[in-house]
């Protein structure tokens, strides 16, 4: 770090940083403290100790909100005092590079909204569902805890260090830090990860809407409203968002019920009931064409209605939590917590839990979110422990709220909704034969029950509806209509919760496929000059095709999969998102020594450890698990074996073609575990190289813009203390010409 | 009582304004505002660009700097 940031202040300017002063321990402070503390210990023990019959849902959310509070109280305060050390009387970005455009100071709290919108996506909803075939604890302890010590660490450090950069993104700062074979290797990875994550949120999207005309329609009339939000803003009123959102939200409300209406007639059902694999090519054409058409028309639309959408639905969902207190019907931990063959996803709880539930956790895709696009709009350096730290806490509710969901609703609906079609049939009776036969205590259902609850949801089936969202979907409505509108808006609510996973999956496949378009265009125009010219059209078009290509191929397998596709590539997805997250941490590591914070390092050094442990392992059985069900490898051996010994039919597989295509899909699978695992590898290794060498030379490397001094002030958490709102005041009375310009 | 109701009316105008103010915020609708109030701090020589032609234009510039979304 540069030590020459010496106080420069302005003789005419209030000072542009509050003194740090430390807390005055007042008794009644002591006593908040304390009561937070017991509030927050005592819900723990009702989770993990006491776990009675039934465990009341309101517990999750003390128990969490408790140990989110003292964490951002004191954890992230060590942080910062230790190992961030944040200076305001340094200009951010925002202040010292000021376009009007992207480096726009913004107030904390419009920011952290913004930076919860960007991060906060199908991630931390699925995995929790997905995670609750092992009961609640484990997906419970591991969300609060990895949230705390790993998650919102990074989250913060990045943004931390990117706005140090001038907003520099993730690939540059490897490049920066690890040199080319390191920064190479991250980059490589990165891509092959957004390849990966695409298809498998799209892959979500396709397993909520195939077979599902309500469905499919009210996603479909969300891109004639965008349309219409689109023009709206550019030629009628330009500029006005918030009107153009409210406008769209009726009309997205309007889709629903309409949905509802037309899955009702004839035509209806025969336009819009779909198979999978045409669902699966829908997205791609759509994923292409709205990737290469302007912003205006598709993308920036439907980003405000999915931003309006999410913000609404985490709202409500809390309100409801509260009001419904719904009772969980899953034990603490179920017998697929010790076992490998869970019906949902197979793999024992360590390590696959932690990759299982990523985002919520620990999510290596937000730090490409927290370098480059946030960084560049923090308003004061202080701020950043709001937004990174708080941003990530709040993700981390989201994802304990999705659990709720998912363990109050029936056990028996639960797996018959999650175990792959080839487990169930896709039948009723199929699929209650399937559940009984699991021998799960207590959980016991029967094909009238199946059919009925598909029923209160206005679905032909629920039977093998994977991928977490339809689970999810269900849970929602299952606690929304408790609070609202009884058991005849189950159905509506259930759509509502549908769309606003598809809405905000769909906005994330073609932002990601626009992103690492232009990220494949860099990385070519390294070897053909012209692809660097980001606006020439024929090189955009074909990267864009090259990317859709990649996540299609991976889309279409996994829609086509007679293994059941989500149960076999999600562990993939999570690997993935970990591996960023072990890259991200160990780009961190790498500034935080260099920086000559020996004595925290173990703040980072702890979650890289657990994390790489986590992945490497992860990947290394997925690679060379003797389990058929767990390992790659092992399952294409035992098809190939199989199809070489001439049978026809081989465990889910009823045909030869399915055998191939299982020996096919396990062959990619592999080769990709592979890819993935050999990249983070070398990147921490080169981290780790550094850090060692930064240690023996004890030299400070510091790639820091220089210090500017800062002309403005603002407080740095969620509330003012006294001293901040006194310097607030004294920079208000400043004469107009003297103010700083603030946005939003 | 007339002073009670003022009062209410007047907490109410300013939730009411706080709201607006932070979905604008949100929404990126105060984008032109904070574009206008940076070109009268850093170029005052030059006029700004109105509401429309300041639209198409970030928009031009989305199309060059995309910004992902997380899953």
């Amino acid at each position: 770090m540069s030590t020459d940031t010496t106080p420069t202040k302005d003789r005419e300017l209030p000072p542009a940083a509050a003194p740090v002063t430390r807390t005055r321990w007042t008794p009644a402070k002591i006593a908040l403290w304390a009561g937070i503390a017991l509030l927050g210990g005592l819900a723990w023990v009702m989770l993990a100790v006491v776990r009675g019959e039934t465990v009341n849902a309101i517990w999750f959310v003390f128990a969490a909100v408790c140990t989110y509070l003292i964490a951002y109280r004191f954890y992230s305060k060590v942080i910062e005092r230790h190992l961030v050390k944040p200076d305001d009387l340094r200009a951010t970005p925002a202040e010292h590079l000021a376009n009007g455009k992207d480096y726009v100071a913004t107030d904390r709290r419009v920011l952290f909204g913004h930076h919860f919108a960007a991060i906060a996506g199908a991630g931390p909803l699925v995995g929790p569902v997905l995670a609750a075939q092992m009961g609640y604890l484990p997906g419970t302890i591991w969300i609060i805890v990895g949230v705390v010590l790993a998650g919102a660490v990074q989250d913060y450090l990045v943004m931390f260090f990117s706005m140090r950069r001038g907003g520099r993104s993730l690939g540059q700062m490897a490049r920066d830090e690890l040199g080319r074979v390191g920064g190479t290797a991250a980059i490589v990875a990165t891509l092959l990860i957004m390849i990966i994550i695409t298809a498998i949120l799209a892959l979500v999207v396709v397993n909520a809407l195939g077979e599902s005309p309500w469905g499919v329609f009210s996603v479909a009339m969300t891109i004639p409203i965008a349309l219409f939000m689109g023009a709206y803003l550019r030629w009628i009123r330009p500029g006005r968002i918030t009107e153009v959102s409210i406008i769209g939200f009726v009309l997205l409300m309007a889709a629903i019920v309409g949905g509802g209406a037309v899955a009702e007639t004839q035509w209806g059902q025969d336009v819009f009931t779909l198979d999978r694999t045409t669902l699966a090519w829908a997205i791609i054409v759509y994923g292409f064409i709205a990737a290469v058409l302007p912003v205006w028309v598709l993308l920036a639309p439907r980003d405000y209605l999915s931003t309006f959408m999410k913000i609404g639905v985490i709202g409500m969902l809390a309100v409801a939590i509260v009001f419904v207190r719904p009772e969980i019907e899953v034990p603490a931990f179920t017998s697929f917590a010790s076992g490998v063959t869970g019906p949902v996803w197979s793999g024992s709880l360590f390590p696959f839990l932690f990759v299982t539930i990523a985002c919520g956790a620990l999510s290596g895709f937000h730090a490409l979110i927290s370098s480059g696009t946030t960084p560049k709009m923090v308003e004061k350096e202080r701020q950043t422990r709001f937004i990174g730290y708080g941003g990530m806490l709040m993700e981390s509710f989201v994802a304990i709220m999705a659990l709720v969901a998912a363990v109050s609703i029936d056990q028996g609906i639960y797996y018959a909704m999650n175990a792959s079609a080839a487990a169930t049939g896709g039948t009723v009776e199929g699929a209650a034969d399937f559940v009984n036969g699991l021998m799960l205590a207590g959980v016991q259902t029967s094909p009238e029950v199946l059919a009925q609850a598909a029923q209160d949801v206005g679905e032909e089936t629920i039977v093998s509806r994977t991928g977490g969202a339809p689970t999810l979907a269900f849970g929602l409505a299952h606690i929304l209509q408790q609070w609202v509108g009884g058991a005849s808006m189950m159905s509506f609510w259930y759509h509502f919760a549908i769309m606003f996973e598809a809405l905000f999956i769909l906005t994330a496949v073609d932002a990601g496929t626009r992103v690492a378009r232009f990220m494949l265009q860099d990385s070519i125009g390294n070897v053909a000059k012209r692809f660097k010219d980001t606006s020439w059209r024929l090189g955009a078009w074909i990267c864009t095709a090259i990317m859709v290509a990649g996540w299609g191929a991976v889309l279409l397998m996994g829609v086509t999969d007679p293994l059941g596709g989500i149960n076999t590539l999600f562990p993939l997805f999570g690997i993935a998102n970990q591996l960023l997250a072990a890259i991200a941490l160990a780009i961190v590591l790498t500034i935080v020594a260099r920086r000559g914070t020996w004595r925290w390092l173990w703040i980072v050094g702890l979650p890289l450890a657990f994390v790489a442990v986590v992945t490497i392992t992860a990947s290394i059985l997925k690679i060379f698990s003797p389990v058929p069900a767990v390992g790659y490898w092992a399952n294409h051996m035992a098809f190939r074996d199989a199809l070489a010994s001439g049978e026809e039919s081989f465990g889910t597989a009823g045909t030869v073609e399915a055998m191939e295509a299982v020996v096919r899909n396990t062959a990619v699978q592999g080769t990709l575990s592979i890819i993935f695992v050999s990249l983070a590898i070398v990147v921490i290794t080169t981290s780790v190289l550094a850090v060692l060498r930064a240690w023996r030379t004890r030299e400070i490397v510091d790639r820091e813009d220089a210090p500017v001094p800062s002309r403005r002030y603002a407080p740095a958490g969620l509330v003012a203390s006294k001293e901040e709102k006194a310097l607030e005041r004294e920079w208000a009375a400043l004469p107009d010409d003297q103010q700083p310009s603030r946005g939003h | 009582m007339p002073d009670r109701a003022a009062a209410a009316t007047h907490a109410l105008r300013r939730a009411w304004r706080a709201a607006a103010w932070y979905a604008r915020g949100l929404t990126g609708e105060s984008r032109y505002e904070s574009y206008l109030a940076h070109e009268l701090a850093a170029h005052p020589e030059r006029p700004p660009l109105d509401r429309r032609a300041f639209w198409r234009d970030y928009h031009r510039w989305q199309d060059a700097n995309p910004q992902g979304r997380c899953c």
